[in-house]
């Protein structure tokens, strides 16, 4: 009985007090971390994105290779746009077009169309000879591109 | 006897043991949260957001092109965000390699530049996967990084 007694005065541990306070400190100081990853994560503005609504189609083109390109465009969305990309491709069988023909377009409102003839003075009709493929990107204000396309394999060989 | 223990024994006043104790919390936790904070990936960070949050509005194409006895990479970058690079994920016979195509495609820009994606072995792979990579700042720091999207891959298969 002694010996037990004797074994159980003997073991030693760790202050109750300063257990706590360890506790108490690991628990604060890793709830401070995780807030601050926290709201790094998920305090942020939302970047601004083109409505899918948004919708331009290639209704028309008429050409004659390396002098000039005449594409029709209609705005079937339900937003106004403020202009256009027009790409093109010079390879058979491309899927997106890599040459830039229009950089700004003009502004469409909803249910309107337009024409416009890109001619040799465009340098990238003069230097693509061919075109076999073509793509229109709408964009809203400040440049924000959509991504609805339309896209076109077309046929205009010299 | 025991009355005349009691009576002698000092001891610390309450209070000032409280005050101690917050003290003492307070400087472990700050201790323990600086050498936590090390264990935390650096936060990279692209107009106040986390870069990954970014990765979604990357908005791109690609595709793969055999040009004599090589291929060239033509990207479209149709997006509002600069891609810095292109991971180049190449897959054969449970496999992978992963090149880079370290040409910057800025927002609304196109890119064809030739790539080699031979396996080390000069086979070619079965299929590859593109990444893009948005750089951004790392925070707290001035010094930039690049991320990989990596849920925004494009796969050509051979």
């Amino acid at each position: 009985m002694r010996t037990i007694f004797q074994l159980k005065k003997n073991k030693s541990a760790l202050s109750d007090v300063i257990a706590y306070v360890l506790l108490i400190a690991i628990t604060i100081s890793l709830s401070v971390l995780v807030y601050n990853w926290l709201r790094f994560q998920f305090d942020s503005e939302e970047t601004a994105e083109c409505p899918e609504a948004v919708d331009v189609i290639l209704s028309k083109y008429d050409c004659s290779a390396g002098s000039w390109l005449e594409i029709g465009l209609k705005n079937k969305g339900r937003f106004n746009v403020t202009g256009y990309i027009v790409r093109a491709h010079n390879r058979t069988g491309a899927d997106f077009g890599i040459y830039i023909l229009d950089n700004e377009g003009f502004g469409i409102a909803p249910g309107e169309s337009l024409s416009w003839r890109y001619n040799s003075t465009n340098s990238e009709v003069d230097h693509m000879g061919n075109i076999t493929f073509l793509e229109v990107q709408p964009f809203l204000n400040d440049r924000l591109m959509c991504k609805s396309l339309s896209t076109q394999d077309i046929q205009c060989f010299s | 006897m025991a009355k005349g223990v009691l009576f002698g024994k000092k001891g610390l006043s309450p209070v000032i043991a409280s005050v101690l104790l917050i003290m003492l919390v307070l400087v472990l936790a700050s201790l323990i949260f600086l050498w936590a904070r090390g264990f935390i990936t650096e936060q990279v960070e692209k107009f106040g957001q986390p870069v990954t949050n970014l990765c979604t509005s990357v908005d791109f194409d690609v595709e793969l092109v055999e040009v004599g006895s090589g291929y060239n990479l033509e990207v479209v970058n149709r997006g509002n965000l600069d891609i810095f690079q292109l991971d180049i994920k190449k897959f054969k016979a449970g496999n992978s390699e992963t090149g880079k195509f370290k040409f910057p495609i800025n927002s609304q820009e196109s890119v064809t530049e030739d790539v080699k994606i031979t396996m080390e072995d000069n086979t070619l792979p079965e299929k590859i996967t593109i990444y893009p990579n948005l750089v951004g700042t790392v925070k707290g720091k001035s010094s930039n990084k690049a991320i990989v999207c990596s849920d925004q891959g494009k796969d050509i298969v051979l």
